[in-house]
């Protein structure tokens, strides 16, 4: 069948929208008629070569649609079920996954590479040359054939053009507050950077009952949303230093929790976290650095005598089939909110300006809804 | 002049005053215009009547008030005169001003403060010129014993500021405070004839304590005093009680508070910040001093010794001495004495719980102390409203508010937050109601027809009026009006995050600056962040404490949508019954979420902006939107520009 496609040919070029063609689901795959997907900054990632994948490739990996046809040997989903893509589709049997901390799958190995999981593409240029799927799933096209341990079922009554943010940058910030930072009541949390993933750790701050959640930007306006999210205190770090001011507010000691959530994550993002962060407190790091940086800025002799702790976290330690439906619940009952993230929807020809109104720091979220 | 004579004089009419008498009648015989300053009853009248008795001269008495016009000051042509006489001389009737300078007496004029601008030009001129140039009549010099004495209260305004240069300039300045307390009970005793100097002892001693009370701000005088004294003496007499009792019997205590409720509650200022009535503190102190008081005995006299130096040490908290004389606070614990009225007695600090809602301050007490480490230092100590502004006072001395609204944005200081929040209500109450005396002074002169309200006749054109019709009318009657022309105000506070701590203070004061502007005018507010509220709707009757408690209460964080705030605005606007209808938005100007702002601020018919941003960006918003709106952009950077930009956005 043929689709309409956002596709990048090359590092440093922009989306090239047009009609590819998309084979037929395989054995466990499944055709998803995407509604609509979120406009992350790690697809960005691709675009700048900061993290180089293969192209030809169609990218965007935080969406929903609905399940069009199946192929052999599908048991979870039908044809008509809502689904979240995941872009990690665990298989439940290697270590990771059997310990579980699915998002470490081994699978997330081939996430850059373009073929499917059976090593074939499904999607190919009009003259035939493969394309590749980022994370197998590529979001940035009205239909996608993906694995469907890739797509995660939620129910009917929710809307996709909304919690197509459920399936990345809600999971990955609110689940750095909650699963990594290990939010506890009273805390003081202090996250840096207000996008997409930030402000899902300034709720999850929240909902952890942290006591003061601070909110670090240099936009005034990131800093009045994440005030809406939960945020108790903000610092615009284009006029105060946020270290400073977090060793202020509490008294000195820093603060208990801190989360980089920054969209480029430079050594010097993580020295200014870390130092804001108490003794045996802990410093978690969300946002996408450069492959190339190979440090961060932190002294290891104060790392062993503070007995502090530097950590990672990939999609913020959440396990799609597990966490989903329990962050979905949140959002049902109005305790977790996704509609406010999204600043502003665009179609999918409008992507390279949606992305501009990202890199411009206009957007919290913008999302491309699909014409159905 | 023979000034030890006139002062010989003085000395036996006025009790105490030595340095001020002197200082007074010095400047006079030195032929300068005078400006005594004082709380009222501090003898001010009293000391310049009895200087005019003793030079023999005349005292010409002017209230100074909102309505004191050029013409009351100066005089009027007698119309029924004129009608027989055309305008000459004669049918000229003189004012107080012409009538001082052409008998070299005093032109005595209280509240200088209050008086309109016009009319003070009016007066400066016969201060400077020493003549005076009426219209069909001549001029008038003045004769080398007119003086202007002008009197102030400063309660009423802090200082002279209200005065333009021009004025100041040619007046000397005589302060008088209260008098020591000895000094008070001899005034007492002599102008209430009260041969019970026990009575006069706990009188003075209860207007004493009101000047030092923290819940007043304003105490009463001496004048307080004996009135107390007169009417607690008829008051008994009429229940056929005996004064002396008061120790013993709850009757005689109860008519001594009624008496005391009944002379000063009227004369005494409580506080924005309190919530409790004047009676109430009346009877408060009433029961302390009588709770110290053992009642009239044979050294009464000496007695009156310590309650005076109890009464200037304030009266609060004194350590020591008399352990008779000690505040309300300590002898609360005497149920009996006090009955149904202590409970009343412990709400001195409280009444916050009703208070506008906590908000978490974004700086801490160490940045502030870092900033301002001497004033940090003395607020580590316990604060009360009273000793907090006393302390502002002398450590900043600037703007107050400034400081205040720092003090509102502490986080880890919930007390000071408070504390401070309820200051600057009460500063931003007091400034208010001082504008909204002055307010009536406003607007032009203009000849209008008369509709009951001015007595100042144009006579010119009631004249005109009256020969050309058959049946003369009330209606051809013509007066010089203050002229005003109603419009419909709709002010739009910008409560966003951008609006923090001590902004939220600055849009309470825009507020009160609007409400004193406009008023009798209809006004509404909103307030928006992401949606908008209205706190008032145009013709509702809130009261502006109550409406400042709406604004204080708000907590600005979040988003800011100018098109919600501005459409709001709008909607309150479209029910105003009047053609003219103002808006005027208190913002940044910065628009975070939301369509576009500016297709709303040109269907307003006039908008103005007081832009609170300081960066370009935020000032080029602001200017954008006025001129859309057609009107006027005033950019404002503290609190002390607000009121100023609210009467340049609305100047006419």
């Amino acid at each position: 069948m043929k689709t309409r496609a956002a596709v990048l040919y090359g590092a440093n070029q922009p989306f090239q929208v047009e009609e590819i063609e998309l084979d037929e689901p395989k054995e466990r795959e499944v055709l998803v008629h995407l509604v609509a997907t979120g406009m992350c900054h790690s697809d960005w990632h691709f675009v700048t070569g900061d993290h180089p994948v293969h192209y030809p490739m169609v990218v965007g990996h935080e969406g929903a649609g609905i399940v069009e046809r199946v192929g052999p040997g599908v048991t979870e989903v039908k044809p008509g079920d809502h689904v979240l893509v995941t872009f990690i589709p665990p298989c439940g049997r290697c270590r990771w996954c059997s310990t579980g901390l699915t998002f470490l799958c081994d699978r997330g190995a081939g996430a850059t590479l373009g073929p499917q999981l059976d090593g074939t593409y499904r999607m190919h240029t009009k003259d035939g040359q493969d394309i590749g799927q980022f994370a197998y799933i590529s979001t940035f096209s009205e239909w996608t054939v993906c694995p469907v341990d890739a797509v995660v079922r939620v129910d009917d009554d929710l809307p996709l053009d909304k919690i197509c943010l459920a399936s990345c940058c809600v999971p990955t910030g609110f689940g750095a507050a909650i699963n990594r930072a290990e939010v506890r009541p009273g805390d003081t949390v202090a996250i840096f950077g207000i996008g997409g993933v930030g402000i899902n750790a300034v709720q999850g701050a929240a909902a952890g009952g942290a006591a003061k959640v601070i909110a670090v930007d240099l936009l005034d306006y990131k800093l009045e949303m994440a005030e809406e999210m939960g945020a108790t205190h903000t610092i615009n770090n284009s006029r105060e230093d946020p270290v400073e001011r977090i060793l202020e507010l509490t008294n000195g000691v820093g603060a208990d929790k801190t989360i980089v959530t920054i969209d480029v994550v430079r050594p010097e993002h993580v020295g200014m976290a870390y130092r804001a962060t108490r003794k045996a407190g802990r410093t978690v790091v969300v946002g996408l650095a450069p492959v190339d940086e190979d440090h961060i800025d932190v002294p290891p002799s104060d790392l062993v005598l503070l007995g502090k702790e530097v950590v990672g976290t990939l999609y913020g330690h959440s396990n799609p089939r597990a966490d989903f439906a329990r962050y979905l619940e949140l959002y049902r009952l109005g305790k977790l909110k996704i509609d406010e993230l999204i600043t502003r929807t665009y179609t999918l020809d409008q992507i390279n300006e949606g992305f501009r109104d990202m890199l411009d720091g206009r957007n919290i979220r913008g999302v491309i809804v699909y014409q159905q | 002049m023979d000034i030890h004579r006139i002062y010989a004089a003085l000395d036996r009419e006025v009790i105490g005053r030595k340095d001020e008498v002197q200082l007074i009648l010095a400047a006079l015989a030195a032929g300068r215009d005078l400006l005594l300053e004082g709380p009222p009853g501090t003898s001010k009248s009293t000391i310049l009547r009895a200087i005019t008795a003793a030079m023999g001269g005349r005292l010409y008495l002017v209230e100074g008030n909102a309505d004191l016009t050029p013409a009351k000051l100066v005089g009027h042509h007698a119309p029924s005169r004129v009608l027989q006489a055309d305008f000459s001389e004669d049918t000229f009737v003189y004012g107080p001003l012409p009538l001082a300078m052409r008998e070299g007496g005093f032109l005595y004029i209280e509240e200088l403060n209050r008086v309109p601008e016009d009319t003070l030009n009016t007066l400066l001129t016969a201060m400077a010129e020493r003549e005076l140039t009426i219209p069909r009549v001549g001029t008038v010099v003045a004769e080398p014993g007119f003086r202007v004495v002008a009197a102030m209260n400063p309660f009423d305004n802090i200082g002279t500021g209200r005065l333009s240069g021009a004025v100041t300039d040619r007046l000397c300045r005589v302060r008088l405070d209260y008098q020591p307390p000895e000094e008070e009970c001899q005034i007492v005793a002599r102008r209430s004839g009260s041969r019970n100097s026990w009575l006069v002892e706990v009188a003075v001693e209860v207007v004493r304590r009101t000047r030092q009370h923290p819940d007043l701000r304003m105490g009463a005088s001496v004048r307080g005093a004996i009135d107390f004294v007169l009417v607690a003496e008829r008051l008994a007499e009429l229940r056929g009680i005996e004064l002396a009792r008061a120790p013993v019997d709850p009757d005689v205590r109860g008519a001594l508070v009624a008496a005391a409720q009944t002379a000063l509650s009227i004369k005494i200022a409580v506080r924005e910040a309190s919530r409790r009535s004047a009676d109430e503190i009346v009877a408060e102190v009433v029961l302390s001093v009588l709770a110290g008081s053992s009642g009239p005995s044979p050294d009464s006299q000496n007695r009156l010794q310590t309650a005076g130096e109890v009464g200037e040490d304030g009266g609060r908290g004194s350590s020591g001495g008399d352990r008779a004389l000690q505040p309300p606070v300590a002898s609360s614990g005497q149920r009996g004495w006090t009955g149904n009225i202590a409970g009343q007695l412990t709400s001195t600090e409280g009444g916050t719980a009703s208070g506008p809602r906590q908000m978490a301050g974004q700086q801490t007490f160490y940045g502030f102390a870092v900033r301002h480490p001497r004033l940090a230092a003395r607020l580590r100590s316990p604060m009360t409203l009273g000793t907090l502004e006393a302390v502002l006072c002398e450590e900043d001395g600037g703007d107050l508010l400034l400081v205040l609204g720092e003090l509102t944005d502490l986080h880890d200081r919930s007390d000071l937050r408070a504390l401070a929040r309820r200051l600057a209500r009460e500063l931003i109450l007091r400034q208010a109601r001082r504008d909204l005396g002055r307010r009536s002074g406003r607007g032009c002169l203009a000849s209008a027809r008369y509709r009951g309200e001015s007595s100042d006749l144009d006579v010119d054109r009631s004249l005109e009026a009256l020969l050309v019709s058959p049946r003369p009318h009330q209606d051809n009657l013509f007066v010089f009006e203050r002229r005003h022309r109603r419009r419909a105000y709709v002010l739009m506070l910008d409560t966003s995050g951008s609006m923090k701590g001590a902004a939220v203070l600055n849009a309470a004061l825009a507020l009160a600056a609007v409400a004193v502007r406009v008023a009798p005018d209809p006004f509404a507010v909103v307030a928006f962040r992401r949606d908008a509220t209205v706190l008032k709707r145009l013709d509702e009757p809130v009261p502006l404490d109550h409406l400042l408690d709406r604004v204080l209460s708000l907590n600005g964080h979040g988003l800011t949508d100018l098109h919600r705030g501005l459409h709001a605005g709008l909607e309150e606007l479209a029910l105003a019954d009047t053609n003219e209808r103002v808006g005027l938005l208190f913002s940044d100007g910065l628009q975070t979420t939301g369509p576009p702002a500016e297709p709303l601020a040109a269907a307003f018919p006039t908008l103005h902006v007081v832009a609170t941003g300081r960066t370009a960006e935020s000032i080029a918003a602001g200017h954008r939107l006025a001129r859309l709106g057609q009107g006027r952009c005033a950019v404002v950077d503290g609190p002390a520009s607000i009121p100023a930009a609210i009467n340049a956005c609305l100047a006419a």
